[in-house]
């Protein structure tokens, strides 16, 4: 992703957070090894001693280094927390559907559950049991969601609605 | 009343927590950012270990009043501990030198300083806006949580979808769900927005262990620079407010690792049974510790080759860690829960595409920010050093062989899968590059721990 295309929520995700990319080739690849030519350098034309002997002397240019993305990191902090700010007057589950919608752009099918979850709530009675067609992560999203009010089941014959997901299709089963 | 609320939750991790402490050890000052870490640490494990045997051994109903019962019953037996016998005298180090820094010390740490406000704010402000939504929560850490909170009592019928706990792996360790359980019977009504607080506790813990390590070895300049790299590693500030499990095992890890450390300069009891209780409580957070045992082995290994510690010592770390997990391995046991996450069998395909995979989270991936290029610097230039000093090469043993550790693991194993899409790989190493910078600070030392 470019410099300042960094939203935290947006962009980031709980597995790896993507890298920022100069044309094609990515910036901790590039500040890495500028930082280790820098490095060399010092330690090899003047300041050997120096940097063996004293540590503080080789973090500060770590530092240094380190600041470059790390104030991109921080505007984008910023500006995440500038968007939060809408947020903080939401009751739960309006900041669930928020955080959902917010946090997969890309994948609209999740944001997409909370409709399908307002129709179950006027179809099927509280207390039911549902079994769940759908694929795995959107299933684990529904099941969170609609318990406690409805238990899912796997068995078909326990279930009392069959709930069908992206079809947003729900059936009597008994 | 929310405040409170949540505030009286977290004095009853940190009393039982506290009291463990200095049943360890004593004459320190009750008044340490330190000791609030390691309590709240000790607290979450110990409370959580004999709730698990109350609701899953005995099969007593999962409330709040229990909750409160067992942090009586260990700060009772605690308390009684501490009346009757005198703890153990904590290592107490030489003198640190005061922080004495220049002016152009000073300048970089107001400049930390400043972005450690900012960025804090925005981390505070998604902790009470960002309710949990992410997969592996909601399958499982928060989801059984909610399951437990709902259900009363945990589901021990195997056809049952809520069978112990429901969700994606049953065979999960259960601290981190219990203490969202905790946190919602405090609360009074399930909350998995204000259940970010425990994440944010752990690395904000996490931080200050570290920093109160690296700041004996070091000096208060490097240390804070060192914890500033380390507040600021994107992927580490993340989980700072997510209800995910490896930032608490990164936590519990580094500790006993730390501890280890101390133990191993010293000698001292305390610490070794404080690295002993982090060690087994890494294991009660997930499994994911497994990967882990074989550095700590390394070090044991290398320890007795030196002649530095007696091989019983290394045999006795082990087996009380064992024991004080035995609720815990027994329930596994019983239940017939493995530690594979899906299924056995090998595969032994050549891991070129893991490699890239593993190469792409250190250096394209901007989790770590350029910590790897720093930690490969420090080594080369601190090479010498290190081979010379035995815990400093303890410390880049652990690296080592946990990097091993986790290329095999996901190499021959059937978890290969999260590597090459990366759903797994770079979290799983959270533990490894939290304890580089324990490796790095070792190079950089100035005075014994």
């Amino acid at each position: 992703m470019g410099l300042l295309y960094f939203l935290p929520e947006t962009i980031s995700t709980i597995n790896i957070i993507p890298g920022y990319f100069l044309g094609h080739f990515p910036m901790i690849l590039i500040i890495g090894l500028f930082l280790s030519l820098i490095v060399y350098l010092c330690y090899k034309l003047k300041r050997k001693k120096k940097i063996e002997k004293d540590g503080d002397f080789l973090l500060t240019i770590f530092f240094l280094f380190w600041l470059i993305l790390t104030a991109f990191w921080t505007v984008a902090n910023v500006l995440d927390y500038k968007r939060n700010q809408v947020y903080y007057h939401y009751d739960l589950p309006k900041k669930q559907i928020a955080r959902v919608c917010n946090l997969l752009t890309t994948d609209d099918g999740l944001c997409r559950i909370f409709s399908f979850i307002k129709n179950i709530q006027a179809i099927v009675p509280p207390g039911a049991i549902v079994k769940i067609e759908a694929i795995d992560t959107e299933k684990t999203f529904l099941e969170y969601y609609i318990y406690p009010k409805y238990k899912y089941t796997e068995n078909n014959l326990e279930a009392d609605y069959l709930l069908y997901y992206p079809e947003k299709i729900i059936k009597k089963n008994k | 009343m929310i405040i409170l609320k949540i505030f009286l939750y977290f004095i009853s991790l940190l009393v039982p927590g506290y009291l463990t402490l200095w049943c360890i050890k004593t004459r320190r000052p009750l008044a340490n950012l330190l000791n609030l870490a390691l309590g709240y640490g000790l607290g979450s494990f110990f409370v959580t270990l004999l709730y698990f045997t109350a609701v899953f051994w005995m099969h007593m109903a999962a409330s709040l009043s229990l909750w409160w019962l067992v942090c009586l019953i260990i700060s009772l037996l605690s308390g009684f501990f501490i009346f009757f016998r005198h703890g153990i005298q904590a290592t107490e180090t030489k003198n640190i030198k005061e922080i004495k820094t220049t002016k152009r010390q000073k300048i970089i740490i107001l400049i930390i300083i400043a972005f450690v406000v900012v960025n804090s704010v925005s981390l505070i402000s998604s902790t009470l806006v960002r309710p949990v939504a992410t997969f592996d929560s909601l399958s499982m850490w928060s989801g059984k949580a909610k399951t437990l909170y709902f259900n009363n009592k945990l589901d021990f019928n195997p056809d049952s979808q809520y069978f112990l706990g429901g969700g994606g792996h049953n065979n999960y360790p259960w601290q981190i769900p219990l203490m969202q359980l905790g946190l919602s019977l405090n609360f009074g009504g399930y909350n998995d927005l204000y259940t970010n607080f425990i994440f944010l506790a752990f690395f904000i813990a996490l931080l200050i262990l570290v920093h109160s390590f690296l700041f004996r070895i070091t000096n208060f300049y490097k240390a804070t620079i060192l914890t500033f790299f380390l507040f600021s590693l994107p992927l580490v500030f993340y989980h700072g407010f997510n209800s995910y499990a490896d930032l608490a095992l990164s936590f519990y890890i580094t500790g006993s690792l730390i501890y280890l450390f101390k133990w191993l300069e010293f000698k001292n009891r305390a610490d070794y049974y404080l690295s002993i209780s982090f060690f087994a409580a890494a294991f009660f957070v997930k499994d994911a510790a497994l990967l882990y045992l074989p550095a700590f082995f390394a070090i044991f290994f290398y320890q007795i080759l030196k002649k530095e510690i007696k091989k019983y010592e290394c045999f006795r770390y082990f087996i009380s860690s064992f024991c004080l997990l035995l609720p815990w391995i027994f329930f596994k046991f019983m239940w017939n829960l493995s530690y594979s996450n899906s299924g056995s069998g090998l595969n032994m395909i050549f891991p070129v595409k893991l490699i890239l995979s593993f190469l792409g989270s250190l250096f394209v991936s901007y989790s770590w920010n350029i910590w790897i290029f720093i930690a490969i610097l420090v080594f080369i230039i601190k090479f010498k050093k290190i081979i010379n000093d035995k815990l400093a090469f303890s410390a880049w043993i652990f690296v080592g062989i946990s990097i091993i550790s986790l290329i095999l693991a996901f190499s021959f194993a059937a978890v290969s899968q999260y590597a090459y899409d990366q759903t797994a790989l770079s979290r799983t190493m959270m533990p490894l590059i939290i304890s580089s910078f324990l490796a790095v600070g070792f190079s950089l030392k100035e005075n014994k721990i």
